[in-house]
């Protein structure tokens, strides 16, 4: 049997283990509720594994390990963010989020947003946020699925010439069956199979991109560090701002990531809270090894001259599979490179569901729309055409690396929503005015920098300082602003 | 809820923030500071020698400390005030201090590096590097830590969730 047959066998197997748990989740999803917040019944195992795949995504495991073959160490400062943001994000939402689901009734994010300002217009922008970010998101995720897929299939004969776009089309279909058929129960369940399938290849990887280079991991940073000192200094190329920037930007902004924080309204009760997080932090530092793993032995061993030069940067985790590591570990790493790109694909299909058929119709209409199960798996359809679109363009038009494109939606929930939802559910004086000022500055300067293309001096980057402003702006505004009052419920849980 | 003056403490600290942004925007970079294609592999940057300017640097270390100062205070604005009041002020404090305190040496370390005076340390990767993996790297976990050792002190405890209750059957009624 051939090594793509091999590999193809063991993704084919995991794709109808996703299709199963999908199926098998469509009878456990009767009401929009089941299909938005699973009922609010997911213990803290579920719920940490969830939270975790949900962050490591396409970006992680295809975009991470090229971002440190374009530029060394600068990379890490990305997964160093992990402990911290995911901790901050915790202490500000975790508790008040779940509080609030169950107190309100709530399946979404601009659901809380809502209750906390009692204001449907910021409802309204905050779903508009979601569902911007949303579409560029699912787009990187569908994008690197695409390329994985691409890469995989040049391994089987038959199927060597299989176009990008077919891949594309092949792989929002996937994503989008399960998604559609069984919400997010077959999501949250996928995502414990997918997390476990990520941990267990990540640490295999690593140990296979150690072996793969002369001299080992010392070997490895000593070739990097002979070509170029400074990009394994700890900044690497990038430079300390820019290393600082991403610092803070994808801590603070943790907190402003929906398809994340939503999870919190899941919990079966907030004391899960509590045990989620060590299950996430843990899940996650065995996965990042893959992303240093493979970034520090392709940089090597191109470097090294074992491997000729990389077309683009996205491909590193797929050359060095193909090249360096056994068909039966190929076959394991990329089930869990299709497991890391579907678990958060199913996340913003799900919340973006959520804001175009029950968050907006609230805002505009008073009431959500009389079959709001059926529209939300039509517009998880549409969605995913729409992202797969984007996908392209990003891709043929704008020559974006995934990691830059999973970098600017990061910023881009992180500078509309941190603000209005972290601040503002732990701040009585937070008023309305600043939530829909920041929100709407927060995209607007995020889109301004990214469409325009423009570059700030020292690495400093957009997302950053568009965070730094709408969370200044928030700040100042509601301090300048009249208090408004809270509803009692809100203020209660506020309190508490 | 939190007090007041934390907010204010958030506002000053984003304020001193977008300061350095401004410096920065103006701040010529230094030959050595950004990055620039590899000469020999198409699609790799490189940084040079590593060296960035004594003002960039000196900025830079502000900027940590700021963050540093800012992780702490959201994570006070999500405690609360009657974490305040159970003790949680003193760890918190502690622990961040011990955090710059530890980027301060980071920085430190950088500056003998560029200068040649410390070679590779661990596993051929420069002294700067190793402390930030080994050392900045788990320091947040602390905040983990707080969070699940003393979630019933901090967080949620029993009242909580008596008044939780009190709240969904009100809200029942309604």
């Amino acid at each position: 049997m051939s090594r793509g047959v091999v590999i193809l066998l063991f993704v084919g197997g995991y794709l109808a283990i996703c299709i199963a748990i999908g199926l098998w989740a469509m009878r456990r999803t009767r009401t929009s509720r089941d299909f938005f917040v699973a009922g609010r019944q997911i213990g803290f195992a579920v719920a940490g594994l969830a939270m975790f795949s949900s962050t490591l995504s396409g970006f992680g495991f295809i975009g991470g390990p090229g971002l440190i073959y374009v530029m060394g160490m600068s990379s890490v400062w990305i997964i160093l963010t992990t402990p911290t943001g995911m901790a901050v994000s915790t202490w500000l939402l975790a508790k008040r989020l779940r509080l609030l689901a169950e107190v309100r009734d709530l399946v979404s994010l601009p659901d809380a947003v809502a209750a906390r300002y009692g204001s449907e217009t910021t409802r309204f922008l905050s779903a508009l946020a979601i569902l911007l970010g949303c579409v560029g998101y699912l787009a990187t995720q569908i994008l690197a699925m695409s390329i994985v897929l691409q890469s995989l299939l040049a391994d089987v004969p038959a199927l060597a010439q299989t176009s990008l776009v077919a891949c594309v089309i092949f792989s929002t279909s996937v994503m989008l069956f399960y998604s559609v058929i069984g919400g997010v129960i077959a999501g949250l369940y996928t995502d414990v199979m997918q997390g476990a399938i990520m941990i267990v290849a990540s640490a295999l990887v690593f140990l296979a991109a150690m072996a793969a280079v002369d001299g080992g991991a010392s070997g490895a940073v000593a070739a990097i560090a002979a070509d170029d000192p400074g990009s394994m200094g700890p900044w690497g190329s990038m430079g300390i701002v820019g290393a600082l920037s991403w610092y803070l930007l994808f801590t603070v902004g943790g907190a402003g990531q929906p398809h994340i924080v939503t999870k919190n309204l899941m919990y079966r009760k907030v004391q899960d809270a509590a045990h989620a997080l060590p299950v996430s932090l843990v899940a996650y530092t065995f996965s990042a090894l893959l992303w240093i793993g493979i970034g520090v032995a392709m940089r090597a061993v191109v470097i090294q001259g074992g491997h000729p030069p990389l077309a683009s940067a996205d491909l590193a985790t797929t050359s060095f599979l193909q090249a360096y590591t056994s068909p039966a570990l190929a076959g394991v790493v990329y089930a869990a490179l299709f497991a890391a790109i579907m678990s958060t694909g199913d996340a913003f299909l799900n919340i973006g569901a959520a804001a175009l058929v029950h968050d907006m119709p609230l805002a505009i209409r008073g009431r959500t729309l009389p079959n709001e199960l059926t529209a939300a798996r039509l517009a998880t359809v549409g969605l995913g055409v729409a992202a797969a679109g984007f996908a392209l363009y990003s891709h043929y038009v704008n020559e974006r690396m995934i990691a830059f494109l999973g970098a600017f939606g990061w910023g881009m929930f992180a500078a509309a929503l941190v603000p209005v939802v972290a601040i503002g559910l732990n701040w009585k004086r937070a008023t309305a005015l600043a939530a829909n000022v920041a929100i709407v500055v927060g995209l607007i300067v995020n889109l301004t920098v990214e469409l325009l293309n423009i570059r700030l001096p020292h690495g400093l980057h957009g997302g950053t300082v568009a965070l730094v402003l709408s969370l200044l702006l928030f700040l100042a505004i509601s301090y300048a602003s009249k208090p408004e009052p809270l509803p009692a419920d809100v203020e209660a849980i506020m309190d508490m | 809820m939190i007090a007041p003056s934390s907010t204010r403490l958030l506002l000053a600290l984003l304020v001193a923030i977008a300061m350095l942004f401004a410096v920065l925007m103006i701040l010529p970079a230094s030959p050595g500071g950004g990055p620039t294609p590899h000469p020999d592999y198409p699609g790799m940057l490189v940084a040079g020698d590593g060296s960035q300017g004594r003002a960039i640097v000196a900025l830079s270390w502000a900027f940590g400390a700021l963050e540093i100062a800012l992780f702490s205070v959201l994570v006070w604005l999500g405690a609360g005030r009657r974490a305040a009041a159970r003790g949680f002020a003193r760890p918190l404090l502690g622990w961040s201090l011990v955090y710059v305190l530890v980027w301060t040496l980071i920085v430190a370390a950088y500056r003998g590096w560029i200068a040649g005076t410390s070679g590779p340390s661990l596993l051929q990767l420069p002294l700067p590097t190793v402390m930030l993996l080994t050392v900045m790297g788990p320091l947040p976990l602390f905040y983990v830590v707080l969070y699940v050792r003393y979630f019933h002190r901090w967080v949620f405890d029993d009242a909580d969730a008596a008044r939780l209750q009190a709240l969904v059957e009100m809200r029942g009624r309604e």
